[in-house]
């Protein structure tokens, strides 16, 4: 049985795949900042991710350090197959509910 | 050439926060990202990434406390832990409520307490430099001041204080078109208003001026101008015509330029009149100046005076007293009695508080057992127990903080009766006394006491084995050693209780004792008021006889009078007296003078205030006229002069200077006794001193007070006294009429009041105690609930169950209070300075005491067990 996901789960998880080998704290902030228009502090992304990882949604790497971050490595997150098959449900159920809604919901 | 840019990170002390308290597991990876995306938005934006910065750091430390109610696996918690708490205190409900209201009430008292201590104590008068106003004396208590002392020209003290007060206290008969009154007041220095930092409440303050020009001008007080200008805004400029005490003989007329402001207590709280002072004084009150002690200034002053005074005695010294201490000297022993008293109730209360606490923790031992068997970390109870305290513990201070506000607001004016001076710096209701500080350390306390007593007997469930406390509840009997500790607690907190209360109780007896004492006279039906004779109208003697006995025979002809009697002097007035010497000598009547004070009476006196003749008779009207001067002297002074002897008969005399008057005309040359009265007490602690009486017709005074005994009510006489007094002289003014028994209570010469307090407190006390015995005792017998049912289930009778527990129970508390009776003679010794007309080491209170609590004692134990032999033996042995 797949997870059930939170709205801001989905998010994060969305940009998470977008972001494919590049994603960690800065760029899904980065990206949830300039693909959905939200400002979410890094504390909340790395909740979020959090949460994720413990509901068996996401895998990890340690990346490398850079100057401007203190030497401090990055850690990147990919999704997994209990990810990916948890966002396709929850897709699914907003394809499912969406469908034959007015003009008035477009995009 | 620009030298390279500093490099810049971000803000360090939120750098630093994160690195500790961002959530475990992030900090490394967390911080990278945020200084990374820092260095990028700093180059963008500047400073402003730092705002940034501490925006994303407090985020981090809130999800950190969002995390900690989100832990994996759902246990510890901060807010569960929390929550856990208050359902627990909640759950114990008769236990909570017990602890917070018994310490919550002891505590309360004990803010109020120290609030008023504070307040006289430790607050320094609320006055620009208060630390540098003393008061000057030039005598010594019960010294009198070198003669001329008054009269020399005091310019040197200037080199001394950069403020000067000097007054002179009048008694001012305003007459205008409304009836005589009479009011309180001052010919005084203006250097008194910027001294005390006085605002008028209207028009201005007295000044140099004034006294340079003589000017007609005076300040009333607020009283006065509500009472006898109706609060009337345009009271500034009018006119007030007026005789003093001082000048009799004259009319003047001031105008009113100020009206003091309210609560003025500054100089004496009657004070209604100030006036600009005529002619030099001696000083009484000193702002020193910067660098001046008052010991330095006492040297000085004496060394001036020596100098204008040649022939003073070399030995004699100006007094110099700080203001504070001469305010609050005459209510420190008062305020140490009630501060030793909290104290007690606070030391009770604690004391039960933590056998009460200790009980509990051996009740949840099994609790906290099983919880740590199913896998609770030890941080975890140890922070639920500890929040479970700090819980009590502040509801506690809140029922206190309640408490001791109710007490102020209800209490203050009752207080300042009773001192007798009003509350320095405060304006609205008491409550107000309650300040931050004295809160604070309402709170700390409760908390704490809480803490201390409720921690630690967890402390054993908490690191040993866990256990022990699940196993140790399935005997039917418990181990030796829990048996030992419970016999401990017990015995421990019977003795502690029976020491402190009998500390308790010996104060109240001593406060009662006080409050008892004979006043060896009746105030009860008797109506006080002042008569103030006008000098020029009666400027002989002859003419106030006259006068006195018309008023008189008019007052008592009346209807439901029994007795009008009349005395030359205030008879509470602190007036030390004069020394008195016997004509011969009786053996065994010491060296040391004696010092009577003398009262001008008449015959009707005696039977107006019921005061009792144990010899003799009492003054007549012959007395006045007769050769030989007759006097009725106190029992204390027929001790004093004729040991072992009557009095009758005897002949002493005032053994005044010729050149200093004594203080009655009538009293000159040798007095004959012919009566003994009754000891009549003056003031609170002091029981008697010795007195003499003679007969007011012979050379009345202007000042006298009446004193009516009525058959019923005596304020129903009030307006038939007025009218008597005012049929023989329009112009005489009848002043401060008022029941004698309120007269006695004002002059605080019974302390009903620091009584009432003390047995309040010592109610409140005994009450905490009995109920924390109660408890121990209850908690003792509950425990062996199960041993009781094995008993029965061998074949025991339940009577025999019950006297074997109750046998074996009051063996324990007997010892408790036979130890609690030795410790007690160490709290006397405490409070032994303290105390007035009962012995440190009485015995009755001790067994009186004794009785109390043993009989309480059994009874906790009794109860409960007779409860358990009334169950079925098989019902509580099935019982987990």
């Amino acid at each position: 049985m797949s997870a059930y996901l939170g709205e801001l789960e989905q998010l994060v998880l969305l940009a998470v795949i977008q972001l494919d080998d590049d994603a960690y704290g800065v760029t899904i902030r980065t990206l949830l900042r300039e693909r959905s228009g939200r400002d979410v502090a890094l504390a909340t992304v790395y909740t979020t991710l959090e949460r994720l990882e413990a509901k068996g949604c996401l895998l990890t790497r340690l990346g490398a350090s850079t100057p401007e971050r203190g030497g401090r490595r990055k850690r990147f997150f990919r999704p997994s197959a209990r990810g990916q098959q948890a966002l396709r449900a929850s897709l699914a159920a907003l394809r499912g509910l969406t469908a034959g809604l007015g003009r008035e919901f477009q995009p | 050439m620009s030298t390279p840019p500093e490099p810049v990170g971000p803000p360090r002390l939120a750098a630093w926060l994160l690195d500790r308290l961002a959530p475990r597991g992030w900090s490394e990876h967390f911080r990278g990202d945020l200084d990374e995306e820092y260095h990028t938005l700093r180059a963008s934006v500047g400073s402003r990434a730092n705002r940034w910065y501490w925006r994303q750091t407090a985020r981090a430390l809130i999800a950190r406390l969002g995390r900690y109610r989100r832990e994996p696996g759902g246990s510890a918690t901060l807010t569960t832990d929390m929550r856990h708490a208050a359902r627990s205190v909640a759950r114990q409900r008769g236990y909570s409520t017990l602890v917070v209201l018994a310490l919550g009430l002891s505590l309360g008292a004990a803010a109020a307490a120290l609030a008023v201590v504070r307040m006289y104590v430790w607050t320094p008068l609320p006055y620009p430099h208060a630390d540098r106003l003393v008061t000057v004396a030039f005598n010594a208590p019960g010294e009198s001041a070198p003669r001329g002392i008054f009269g020399i020209d005091w310019q040197g003290v200037d080199a001394v204080a950069d403020l000067v007060v000097a007054w002179d206290i009048d008694g001012f008969t305003l007459i205008d078109d409304q009836p005589p009154a009479s009011a309180n007041g001052r010919w005084i220095r203006p250097d008194v208003f910027p001294m005390f930092g006085i605002t008028p409440l209207l028009g201005r303050v007295l000044t140099q001026d004034d006294i340079d020009q003589q000017a007609p001008v005076a300040m009333i007080g607020r009283d006065l101008w509500r009472s006898r200008f109706n609060g009337a805004p345009d009271v500034l400029g009018r006119a007030m015509t007026v005789r003093s005490t001082d000048r009799p003989d004259e009319v003047e007329v001031f105008t009113i330029v100020g009206v003091l402001p309210d609560r003025f207590w500054h100089l004496e709280h009657r004070t209604q009149v100030l006036l600009p002072l005529r002619g030099p004084r001696s000083p009484s009150l000193l702002r020193l100046r910067e660098g001046v002690s008052a010991e330095d200034a006492a040297t000085r002053l004496t060394r001036y005076a020596a100098s204008q005074l040649p022939d003073v005695d070399p030995q004699w010294r100006v007094v110099v007293t700080p203001a504070q201490q001469q305010h609050i000297e005459p209510i420190r022993a008062v305020l140490a009695t009630i501060a030793g008293a909290v104290m007690l109730l606070v030391l009770v209360t604690c004391g039960n508080l933590a056998f009460l606490q200790a009980t509990r923790g051996q009740i949840r031992e099994r609790e906290f057992a099983v919880r740590s068997a199913l896998g609770a970390s030890r941080s975890r109870l140890t922070r639920q127990l500890l929040f479970e305290q700090a819980l009590m513990g502040a509801a506690a201070a809140g029922v206190a903080l309640v408490s001791a506000w109710l007490l102020l607001e209800g209490l203050l004016p009752a207080i300042e009766r009773y001192f007798g001076r009003m509350a320095p710096g405060v304006s609205g209701g008491g409550g107000a006394l309650l300040t931050g500080g004295v809160a604070l350390a309402t709170l700390l306390a409760a908390v704490a006491a809480c803490l201390l007593s409720g921690v630690p007997p967890m402390v054993r469930v908490l690191f040993g084995h866990a256990t022990t406390g699940v196993t140790g509840y399935l005997g039917a009997t418990e181990s030796r050693g829990r048996m030992r500790a419970r016999q401990a607690i017990v015995f421990a907190q019977i003795a502690g209780t029976f020491a402190l209360l009998a500390g308790a109780a010996l104060m109240v007896r001593s406060a009662q004792h006080l409050a008892d004492v004979p006043l060896g006279l009746d105030p009860d039906h008797v109506i006080s008021a002042n008569l103030t004779l006008h000098e020029r109208t009666y400027p002989m003697v002859a003419e106030r006889q006259q006068l006195i006995r018309r008023v008189t025979e008019r007052i008592a002809a009346l209807p439901g009078v029994e007795a009008a009697g009349l005395i030359g002097a205030w008879p509470f007035a602190a007036y030390a007296g004069e020394p008195v010497e016997a004509d011969v000598a009786a053996p065994g009547a010491g060296d040391r003078p004696v010092v009577a004070a003398s009262y001008a009476v008449n015959p009707a006196y005696f039977p107006a205030l019921r005061l009792r003749i144990l010899e003799g008779r009492a003054l007549v009207d012959a007395d006045a006229t007769s050769a030989q001067v007759s006097a009725v002297v106190s029992a204390a002074l027929a001790a004093r002069l004729w040991p072992g002897q009557s009095a009758i008969g005897r002949t002493f005399r005032f053994a005044s200077r010729a050149d200093e008057m004594p203080m009655h005309e009538g009293a000159r040359g040798p007095l004959t006794v012919v009566g003994v009265s009754a000891d009549v007490r003056r003031s609170m602690v002091e029981p008697t001193a010795p007195e003499v009486y003679v007969s007011l017709d012979r050379s009345p005074g202007t000042f006298l007070f009446l004193q009516v005994r009525a058959v019923g009510d005596p304020a129903g006489l009030v307006p038939a006294i007025e009218r008597a007094v005012l049929a023989e002289d329009p112009n005489l003014p009848l002043a401060a009429v008022q029941p004698m028994t309120e007269v006695v209570s004002a002059e605080g010469v019974r302390p009903r009041f620091l009584a009432s307090v003390l047995t309040a407190f010592a109610a409140l006390t005994a009450a905490v105690a009995l109920v924390g015995v109660y408890a121990v005792s209850a908690w003792i017998a509950r425990q062996r609930r199960r041993e009781a049912a094995v008993r029965m289930a061998l074949g025991s009778t339940s009577s025999g169950v019950v006297t074997l527990f109750v046998s074996r129970g009051a063996w324990l508390i007997w010892m408790g209070v036979v130890a609690g009776w030795g410790l007690s003679y160490l709290v006397g010794g405490l409070l032994e300075s303290e105390l007035h007309g009962v012995a440190a080491g009485d015995l009755t209170t001790r067994a009186a005491l004794a009785a109390a609590l043993g009989t309480v004692g059994v009874a906790a134990v009794w109860w409960p067990t007779w409860r358990v032999s009334c169950q079925d033996a098989a019902t509580v042995l099935r019982e987990p």
